[in-house]
């Protein structure tokens, strides 16, 4: 099993990179992974007119897709990979994608219907932070995205990986209740510093091991195991 | 098509970047076709305007799209934006009302029926007073209003609503709009707007009525009407086949809302019509649900009193007596605590939308459904925000509800 092709982004979780100024996390997976950082068109509008930020964060999305770093999976680029996997229709694939997408969008806001949508259909991971939208869809028996990342576990998958110090995340836990934005309950401060916290914290997003046979995730919370190539 | 529809509709980029919404600098990339507008978005184009997706993605400039009546009327009187965003706003709540009722299981089109019903007792011969006079007795009848000696004001909303008619009172900053209508698409659900902006409880009472005898019989062929007064007209339909619907709407909204029975009952208790005191005016006001101007028309037509005494009736003071006699004539601020159904709805602000189209007050209903529908575990907490049109933090606040966040096990 290699990596995912991409790794797509919600809303919410996307917000809380650009908050914490931590862009560097998803060009972290794209150079050492090779897993691109990718969203829907929907969450491209609702990171550039934000309900809560207004367009704080459009700049940094524009420089993020300029430099490569982000792209939008929009209905070239969505035809392009399925027909790079072989797919002999790729229209037919992404206008099905569109039809569960706003079947999703009476249930979830309009960045996670199509998010799910589109990741459960080409079998890509997704960051996101909304629990609710994915229990609402769970509930109804809505395809999703396996697995569903949080943002929390990048941090805490790049802390374990050297890329960010203790103080960085630390940082990163400070901002985010800060802005009154979701943080898991582990890292809510108690004893011990965020390498303590992160003790308690099951993080769905790991390197595999030499050797080690990995599972495919059937669900939204197991694990995503990445190698370097 | 999208640069077309732009074009044609002459609205500023703000107006469109409020409603989709996005941010003014992707707009200006799908007009200028720098990119590719995306299917969610010529969706919500297509719920608030009623061009079909697949005319707002057509990127086949032969093909003509027809933009709905209300935009195009909407756009030859020269009304206010903020009008505009009216009418996008009450078709993102008819479409929202539609989404929750296939959700909920709960459809109504009682509507259709009662129309059908009014506009057979009525006999297009008659006179448009006469079939005001008609059409108003069968709306009482057939929904059930037509008894006690009271007048319709409070009941009216909800039995309009129950039949599944929109109805919106919503300031909206043109004063001489009293209010308008438009059906979502041809023969569907009517919506009924009223504007609140500096008018009484009692003036839209009759403003309401007027409407839905214009949904009821007009709307069919006209596609949308609005009261904008006869001097801002500049329609260019029959001025008199106009002149009669609204000469039918008018008797429609005095019969409908001052019967007889309601004057000859404040008569047999002992108060007169002629002579009148502004105190007893007052009174009948807040027995009627009608404001002064109407009573003293319509006790000239039922013969109660003459045309001198109708111009003094309807220049008596009843501002102060009428704050006494009812409470629809107090701000919610000069309630008391026990005369108000619901403490929180003390805070109005909690039916105004705050994003993406600001201010407008959305019927109580919709917002119950909406919570009812969030109870329920049928849409999350983003997407009753969205149908709320408010920030996700504002619902939380305003609702009392908790984030609903952690715990993503979905096994």
């Amino acid at each position: 099993m290699g990596n995912p092709a991409f790794l797509l982004c919600d809303t919410d979780a996307l917000i809380q990179i650009y908050l914490t100024q931590r862009s560097d996390l998803l060009e972290y997976l794209r150079r050492s992974f090779s897993v691109q950082p990718a969203v829907v068109p929907e969450v491209e509008i609702e990171i550039r007119n934000n309900g809560q930020y207004g367009r704080r964060f459009e700049p940094v999305f524009l420089r993020g897709m300029q430099s490569g770093q982000m792209v939008v999976l929009d209905d070239v680029r969505v035809c392009t990979f399925l027909s790079s996997k072989g797919i002999v229709d790729p229209e037919t694939v992404f206008y099905r994608v569109l039809a569960e997408g706003n079947v999703n969008s009476s249930h979830v806001q309009r960045g996670e219907a199509f998010s799910h949508a589109l990741a459960s259909s080409l079998g890509l991971p997704l960051m996101s932070n909304d629990g609710d939208a994915l229990r609402v869809l769970a509930r109804l028996n809505r395809p999703l995205a396996i697995p569903t990342i949080r943002f929390m576990d990048l941090v805490v998958f790049a802390f374990g990986q050297g890329v960010i110090r203790e103080n960085d995340c630390q940082s990163i836990v400070r901002i985010l209740r800060g802005a009154h934005e979701y943080v898991p309950r582990a890292f809510i401060p108690g004893v011990g510093g965020f390498a303590h916290c992160s003790q308690s914290f099951s993080c769905r997003l790991a390197e595999a091991e030499s050797g080690q046979q990995i599972t495919e995730p059937q669900q939204p919370h197991h694990t995503l195991y990445l190698t370097i190539p | 098509m999208l640069p077309e529809i732009l074009t044609t509709l002459n609205l500023p980029d703000d107006f469109w970047a409020d409603l989709i919404p996005c941010s003014v600098s992707q707009l200006q990339e799908w007009r200028t076709g720098q990119r590719t507008v995306p299917y969610s978005v010529a969706e919500r184009i297509s719920k608030a305007i009623g061009i079909p997706a697949s005319s707002v993605l057509a990127t086949d400039a032969v093909t003509p799209v027809a933009i709905p009546a209300v935009w195009l009327k909407a756009r030859d009187y020269e009304l206010t934006v903020d009008v505009h965003r009216a009418i996008a706003l009450t078709r993102l709540i008819a479409s929202g009302y539609d989404e929750l009722g296939t959700l909920l299981a709960r459809q109504t089109n009682e509507y259709s029926q009662l129309f059908y019903e009014i506009r057979k007792s009525v006999s297009p011969s008659d006179p448009p007073a006469r079939q005001g006079e008609r059409a108003a007795a069968a709306f009482l009848s057939f929904t059930g209003l037509s008894h006690g000696a009271t007048g319709i004001g409070e009941a009216l909303r909800p039995r309009l609503r129950s039949a599944g008619v929109l109805l919106l009172e919503t300031p909206i900053d043109l004063r001489p709009l009293e209010g308008f209508c438009f059906s979502v698409a041809p023969g569907s659900r009517p919506c009924l707007i009223v504007n609140s902006y500096r008018s009484t409880w009692f003036r839209r009472n009759a403003v309401l009525l007027h409407e839905l005898c214009h949904a009821i019989f007009d709307l069919d062929s006209a596609g949308a009407i609005f009261e904008v007064g006869p001097s801002e007209d500049v329609t260019s339909e029959s001025e008199d086949s106009r002149q009669s619907s609204e000469k039918r709407a008018e008797a429609f909204a005095m019969h409908a809302l001052i019967p007889i029975r309601l004057l000859v009952a404040f008569e047999n208790r002992g108060l007169k019509l002629q002579g009148l005191s502004a105190d007893d005016m007052a009174r009948l006001m807040s027995e009627t649900h009608a404001e002064r101007s109407l009573i003293a028309k319509a006790a000239e037509h039922h013969g109660f009193v003459d045309s001198s005494e109708r111009h003094r009736l309807e220049r008596l003071e009843v501002a102060e007596p009428l704050k006494h006699y009812s409470t629809h004539a107090r701000n919610l601020y000069e309630l008391s605590a026990n005369q108000v159904y619901r403490l929180d709805i003390l805070e109005t602000s909690k039916r105004k939308t705050t994003f993406p189209i600001r201010g407008h007050r959305l019927p109580v209903q919709f917002v119950e459904l909406v919570l009812e529908a969030l109870q329920q575990g049928k849409i999350s907490l983003g997407k009753a925000a969205e149908l709320l049109m408010m920030r996700k933090q504002d619902l939380e606040k305003r609702f009392g509800l908790a984030p609903q966040y952690e715990s993503v096990s979905v096994a």
